[in-house]
């Protein structure tokens, strides 16, 4: 390996981590977000090219009670479905109020989708652990809970979009109502993989270094010995 | 990295809001029928640094039971359930409320201690001592009369959203659209019980608070690292150059 490829490796390997650290910060930045799914970044190094893949993790986030009957969690894959103006959108997120309408609505306005539409949520109205809503013991509503047989992409505003060419499926999901469903971050992981990014990127530092010293050498000694 | 560095800074000023309303919340400890904000509307930070906030029009207020406290005082009154007093402020607006310290004018109204006035009650002259019983009906002992007085009825409000309500710097609850349609109850078909010699204290779980504040310091704290890590990885970029 000549000295200009071990100089673009190490550049290379620079980036690949400086990229890393850049998933790391997203994830510790929502590590307080409910219903946040943490990234994580896959390299592939073909002709000195560093290609990135970022997956969501699907990891199950740790439930927290709430005692707010609007407040929901899934337990199990799946997503609720929320409307916005650029068509149906998932999420995990399940922290809903109930708009002037009496609509399930998500933290951004968006609607809750429940079988026809929005889902009505009367007054004292509860849902059970299959996303039924009940008021006053008659069945109002039922929420969409659907799973998809690939991996959801994100969208804009932290909302999934549905892989293309996928049909939604019902999820077999537990709805827990009370309950809200923490970040999944975690943040030990997270901690150990910020050091060894940096680590990472020292020692290409230090690779960079030598080649240039070795590199140096050749300039300056190698016409003196002659 | 400059991404980097602006993702952790906007993790930072999140968990720096949340730990502004767990104070908030906090300092309010004492103040009756006081609705605690939500700290678990955190917002989503976009990969490229976008502050996704919940939707800030709605203050995402917590409208749960709050500890109910004997103090024996005819006076004082708590809602057992959902719902709102309707109290009538100096300015003559109509307000929402949850808080019960009233005490009786010389009009024979039962105002709050800024001056509102509980809607749907008026003491009659004389009045010795009165009760309320759990539907909101008054009944007055008047000196030198036999047998009670009626004296009205408290009528109770709620809305669709109770989220939606507007909180003024005065501490009460004002109607916005997004609140949706007051629905108000008859006493037929009641909302909540009312507890007359009761005080509804903040719904403020101190305990949970101080949950919180340790969660957030600590989550600031992670993105504090990442922005030294990435502090010190430029460095290193910046020593490839030796002079």
């Amino acid at each position: 390996m000549s000295e200009s490829d071990a100089l673009a490796s190490a550049a290379t390997g620079m980036r690949v981590q400086a990229a890393t650290l850049d998933v790391i910060a997203y994830n510790l930045a929502n590590s307080a977000t409910a219903g946040f799914r943490p990234r994580h970044a896959a390299f592939t190094l073909s002709n000195e090219e560093a290609r990135s893949l970022f997956n969501t993790s699907s990891a199950q986030g740790p439930l927290r009670r709430t005692e707010v009957p609007t407040d929901l969690a899934l337990s199990g894959q799946g997503y609720f479905a929320v409307a916005t103006a650029d068509g149906v959108r998932y999420t995990r997120d399940g922290r809903f109020c109930v708009d002037p309408h009496g609509h399930l609505s998500d933290a951004q306005g968006n609607p809750v989708l429940g079988a026809l539409g929005p889902a009505r949520f009367p007054n004292r109205a509860r849902i059970d652990d299959q996303g039924r809503i009940f008021a006053g013991g008659k069945l109002v509503d039922r929420l969409r809970i659907v799973t998809f047989e690939k991996p959801c992409s994100d969208g804009q505003d932290g909302l999934f979009v549905a892989p293309p060419g996928c049909v939604p499926q019902r999820a077999q999901a537990h709805v827990q109502a009370g309950y809200l469903e923490d970040s999944s971050v975690d943040a030990v992981a997270e901690m150990a993989a910020l050091i060894a990014a940096e680590r990472a990127y020292e020692a290409n530092e230090k690779s960079a270094a030598r080649t240039d010293e070795s590199l140096r050498r050749l300039v300056t000694d190698v016409p003196v010995i002659r | 990295m400059n991404r980097t560095l602006c993702v952790a800074a906007a993790g930072m000023a999140t968990q720096q809001a949340v730990l502004d309303s767990i104070a908030a919340n906090l300092a309010n400890v004492d103040v009756p029928g006081y609705r605690v904000s939500r700290t678990d509307f955190a917002a989503l930070i976009g990969p490229d640094a976008r502050v996704l906030a919940p939707e800030l029009r709605l203050a995402h207020r917590l409208f749960t039971q709050g500890r109910l406290d004997l103090t024996n005082d005819p006076h004082d009154l708590a809602i057992d359930g959902a719902g709102f007093f309707i109290v009538v402020t100096p300015s003559g607006g109509r307000a929402y409320t949850r808080a019960g310290n009233f005490s009786a004018d010389a009009t024979g109204r039962l105002r709050l201690p800024g001056g509102a006035a509980l809607e749907g009650v008026r003491l009659p002259a004389g009045t010795a001592t009165f009760t309320v019983d759990e539907r909101g009906k008054v009944l007055a002992q008047v000196a030198g009369r036999s047998g009670d007085v009626g004296a009205g009825r408290i009528p109770l409000a709620n809305f669709a959203n109770p989220s939606g309500l507007e909180l003024r710097p005065d501490g009460f609850f004002y109607q916005t659209a997004a609140a949706g349609r007051l629905q108000s109850f008859s006493a037929g078909a009641p909302l909540a019980k009312i507890k007359q010699r009761y005080l509804e204290r903040a719904n403020v779980t101190v305990v949970a608070a101080m949950m919180a504040v340790l969660a957030a310091q600590r989550a600031y704290e992670a993105n504090a690292k990442v922005v030294q890590a990435a502090d010190e990885m430029l460095r290193l970029a910046n020593n490839l150059e030796r002079t």
